[in-house]
C-alpha cells in the first residue's frame, strides 16, 4: 500500500511483529486491514496466541479451527484441576483501618488503592491494599483539588484501573443555574502520578447544565467502561436520579436524561437503564453514532415503586444501615468481556419491608431480541422475554446481598422466605425457610464452567445442587436449572463479601471475628 | 583489518571487520570472498540507514553472537517487549527510518537488531484500538462493511473494557 511503510515490510518480518504482541492487541491488530488479517490468519501460531488471551479463558468458537486438540485438552485438564479445589484461601488480610470506615462504598475495584471519598477540603486519598504486595498497608497519596483546577465542589469520581483514568465530577453553583463539571486524568498505576490522560482527544473538562435544581449538595457517581462513563447525579429528590454519559475519548456527551432510577453498564457501549414511565421501563441504549435502544416495559407501575436499582457485574454493595440500596459513593467499576447477569433490586411500597427482585438473565438475550428485528423502537412485552432467558426471585425479609462477577453472582444466601414471581399462585414448596447460618454461596452461570466441572451429564448437575441445597432452600434449585444451569461453591461462616481488585478476588468478612479473608476463585486460568 | 561497504547510492563506509560481522551477510560474505580489498556492496541499504545500522553494529560489537538457531520454545514463548536503555534511544527515530532500519537488519539478516525493530513497533501498536492503528500508520481500512462486522464479533472478547 502506498505510503504506509509498515504494510511494505515483508510478511515474515510483519508476523515477528505481531509475535511480540499480546494476545488481545493482536486480534485488535487483525481487525485493522485485509492484508494484516491474512497475515495473522495465515499464521497457526499467532492464531493461537489470540486463543489464550480469550479474556474468560475459554477458546472461542470463532476460532474453532485453529484451536489444536492437544491445546484443548490442556485446556480442559487444567480447569477441571482448578475447579475441584475449594475456592476458599487461608490468607487473611487486615486492611488499614483508616480505610475501613470508607470501606463500604469502595468495592476494592481498583486495582492497587482504596478511595476515600472526597472530604470538606476536596482531598481524595488513595490507598494501596494491593494483598500481592509486601506493604499494604501503605502510606495514602492524596490526590488534591491543586490538580483538580475546579471550582467546584467535588462530588463523586470514580477510576478505570484499565485506563489508569480518574473522573472527578465537580458541582457549581451560580446565578445562572447549576453545573455539573467531570474532569478526567491519567492516574499511574505504579507511580500515582497525575498527568492528562494519552488516550483523551477531547476535552480534559465537560460540563453540562441541570435541568433540575438540586435541594442540596447533590452527589455523583461514576461508572466507566471503555471510552464511556456513566455520571449519576443524585440531587435529593427522592430515588430519581439525571444521567449524564460521556465518552471521556472524545469529550461527546452522548445523552443527558432525568429522571432515571439508575443506569448500568452492561458492557462497553451498552448501558442498561431503569426510568419511570406509566410503567418501569428498562432501556437498552447502545452507544454510538446513532443512538439505539430497546425498551422493555416491567408489570409495574411507577406508583408502587419507590425506588429501582441495577446490579450488574462486577460489584454493588447494599448498605443494610441505612436502607439505601447503594452507598452514595462514587464508584467505577468495569466488566468483564463475558457479562452474562445482572439483576434489579426494586423497593417497592406497600411491604412492610423491603421487597427484593433479582433477575438473573442472561444479557444475550437482549441481543437476541435485537437480531429478531426488535430493533429500534419494539417495545418487548414481559411476558415475551420471561422465563427462557429470565428468572425473578421475590424475596422479603432482611436483604440479601449480592456481587456479580463476570458469570458468576456471589450471594449472601437469603435468610427470608422466598417464592417465586413466575408461575402464580406461588407453589408451596417454593416457600422456603430462613438459614440460620448465614453462608456466602457463589452461582457460577457460565455453561462452561458447569461442563468442564461435571462433565456433560446434566442429572449430575442438578445433583449437585441439590446436594447443595437440598434441605435447607429449595428456590435456587427450583428456579434455576432448569434452563440456566451454575454452579455453586459455598462459603460458609462468611458475612458480606465483596469484589477486589484481581479477577475472581473477593474479600469475605468472617462472622464473629473482624477478621476478613480473601477469597480467591481464580478458576479459570488458561494453560500458558 | 577494515571492510569496505558500499551502499546505495554509492558511499563508502570503511568499518572494523568485527563490526561488520554483526551481519551474518556480511560475516557469510567475507568468509565466502577470504582475505580481500574487494568492497561489499549493499544494493538495499542507504548511507543514512547504514550509518545508523552501524552505529548499533558499533555499540555491540563485543555482545555475543546469536547462535542462528531458531529461538527455542520458551523464548518466544516470553515474547518479552522489553528494550535496553541504549537500544531504546537508538531506535527512537521517525517511522520511515524505523521501518528501514528493520528492513536492513532484516537483509544484512542481524537478529538482535531485527528484534529491537519489531519490539518497537509492537509498542506502538500495543494499547490502540484498529483506528488508532491504522491513523499512526497510515494504514487505509479496507474491508467491506460485512467482513467489518464479522471481525467486530469476532473481537469482541478484545475490545476495550
Amino acid at each position: 500500500m502506498e505510503g504506509c511503510p509498515l504494510l511494505s515490510l515483508p510478511s515474515e518480518i510483519l508476523c515477528g511483529v505481531i509475535r511480540f504482541l499480546p494476545p488481545i492487541y493482536i486480534a485488535r491488530f487483525r481487525a485493522v486491514c485485509t492484508q494484516i488479517k491474512d497475515n495473522i490468519d495465515h499464521s497457526p501460531e499467532l492464531k493461537r496466541l489470540i486463543e489464550l488471551g480469550i479474556k474468560g479463558y475459554q477458546p472461542s468458537r470463532y476460532f474453532s479451527g485453529c484451536w489444536s486438540e492437544e491445546i484443548h485438552e490442556r485446556f480442559l485438564e487444567s480447569q477441571r484441576r482448578l475447579l475441584t479445589m475449594t475456592p476458599i484461601s487461608t490468607e487473611t488480610h487486615s486492611l488499614p483501618a483508616r480505610s475501613m470506615a470508607y470501606d463500604d462504598g469502595l468495592q476494592g475495584c481498583c486495582p492497587s488503592g482504596l478511595f476515600v471519598p472526597p472530604g470538606n477540603s476536596g482531598n481524595i486519598d488513595l490507598i494501596d491494599i494491593m494483598p500481592y504486595r509486601s506493604h499494604s498497608v501503605a502510606k495514602p497519596i492524596t490526590w488534591s483539588q491543586e490538580y483538580g483546577r475546579s471550582t467546584g465542589t467535588p462530588i463523586g469520581y470514580g477510576l478505570s484501573p484499565r485506563e489508569g483514568l480518574m473522573v472527578v465530577v465537580y458541582f457549581h453553583e451560580s446565578d445562572q443555574g447549576m453545573e455539573m463539571e467531570a474532569q478526567f486524568q491519567a492516574l499511574s498505576p505504579t507511580s500515582h502520578d497525575i498527568t492528562p490522560h494519552p488516550r483523551i482527544i477531547g476535552a480534559e473538562s465537560i460540563s453540562t447544565r441541570l435541568t433540575r435544581t438540586a435541594l442540596g449538595l447533590p452527589s455523583a457517581m461514576v461508572d466507566i467502561c471503555g471510552d464511556d462513563v456513566i455520571i449519576k447525579l443524585n440531587l435529593n429528590r427522592g430515588g430519581q436520579e439525571t444521567l449524564w454519559i460521556i465518552s471521556w475519548v472524545s469529550g461527546i456527551t452522548h445523552l443527558v436524561m432525568d429522571p432515571i432510577y439508575d443506569a448500568r453498564f452492561l458492557g462497553p457501549g451498552k448501558v442498561l437503564i431503569v426510568s419511570p414511565s406509566e410503567c418501569v421501563q428498562l432501556s437498552l441504549l447502545y452507544l454510538g453514532k446513532n443512538l439505539e435502544s430497546l425498551r422493555f416495559a416491567l408489570p409495574i407501575p411507577v406508583s408502587v415503586a419507590s425506588g429501582f436499582t441495577l446490579v450488574t457485574s462486577p460489584a454493588a454493595r447494599y448498605n443494610a444501615a441505612t436502607q439505601e440500596p447503594f452507598e452514595r459513593h462514587s464508584l467505577a467499576w468495569e466488566f468483564d468481556c463475558h457479562l452474562d447477569i445482572c439483576a434489579l433490586r426494586l423497593r417497592v411500597d406497600g411491604y412492610s419491608q423491603e421487597a427484593l427482585y433479582l433477575i438473573v438473565m442472561r444479557v444475550q438475550s437482549f441481543e437476541a431480541f435485537r437480531r429478531q428485528g426488535n430493533s429500534g423502537e419494539g417495545l418487548i412485552s414481559w411476558d415475551a422475554w420471561g422465563p427462557q432467558s429470565t428468572r425473578w426471585f421475590e424475596i422479603s425479609g432482611p436483604s440479601p446481598g449480592f456481587t456479580i462477577y463476570g458469570s458468576q453472582l456471589y450471594w449472601d444466601l437469603p435468610r427470608g422466605v422466598a417464592r417465586t414471581l413466575f408461575g402464580s399462585p406461588p407453589h408451596p414448596e417454593s416457600f422456603v425457610e430462613a438459614y440460620n447460618i448465614r453462608s456466602v454461596a457463589i452461582l457460577d452461570f457460565n455453561p462452561r464452567n458447569m461442563t468442564l466441572a461435571f462433565g456433560t451429564d446434566q442429572s449430575a448437575q442438578w445433583r449437585l445442587c441439590r446436594d447443595t441445597w437440598e434441605d435447607e432452600n429449595h428456590l435456587l434449585t427450583r428456579m434455576v436449572t432448569c434452563s440456566l444451569p451454575f454452579v455453586i461453591y459455598e462459603v460458609p461462616q462468611a458475612g458480606w463479601s465483596r469484589a477486589m481488585a484481581h479477577e475472581g478476588s473477593y474479600i469475605v468478612d468472617i462472622l464473629g471475628t473482624n477478621a476478613q479473608q480473601t477469597l480467591r476463585v481464580r478458576s479459570f486460568v488458561p494453560p500458558l | 583489518m577494515p571492510v569496505l561497504l558500499v551502499t546505495s547510492d554509492n558511499e563508502q563506509f570503511r568499518v572494523e571487520k568485527v563490526v561488520a560481522q554483526r551481519s551474518v551477510l556480511i560475516k557469510n560474505m567475507l568468509e565466502d570472498v577470504g582475505e580481500s580489498d574487494q568492497p561489499i556492496p549493499l544494493p538495499n541499504v542507504t548511507a543514512p540507514v547504514l550509518k545508523k545500522v552501524l552505529e548499533y553494529c558499533d555499540h555491540h560489537q563485543t555482545d555475543p553472537l546469536p547462535t542462528g538457531d531458531e529461538p527455542s520454545a520458551d523464548e518466544s514463548r516470553k515474547r518479552t517487549t522489553d528494550i535496553s536503555e541504549w537500544d531504546q534511544k537508538f531506535i527512537t527515530v521517525d517511522q520511515e527510518m524505523l521501518f528501514e532500519i528493520i528492513l536492513a537488519a532484516n537483509y544484512l539478516d542481524i537478529k538482535p537488531l531485527l528484534d529491537v525493530g519489531c519490539k518497537t513497533v509492537a509498542n506502538m501498536i500495543k494499547g490502540k484500538s484498529p483506528e488508532e492503528i491504522r491513523k499512526l500508520f497510515n494504514i487505509v481500512n479496507d474491508f467491506t462493511p460485512e467482513e467489518e462486522a464479522q471481525i467486530k464479533k469476532e473481537n469482541e472478547w478484545a475490545e476495550d473494557r
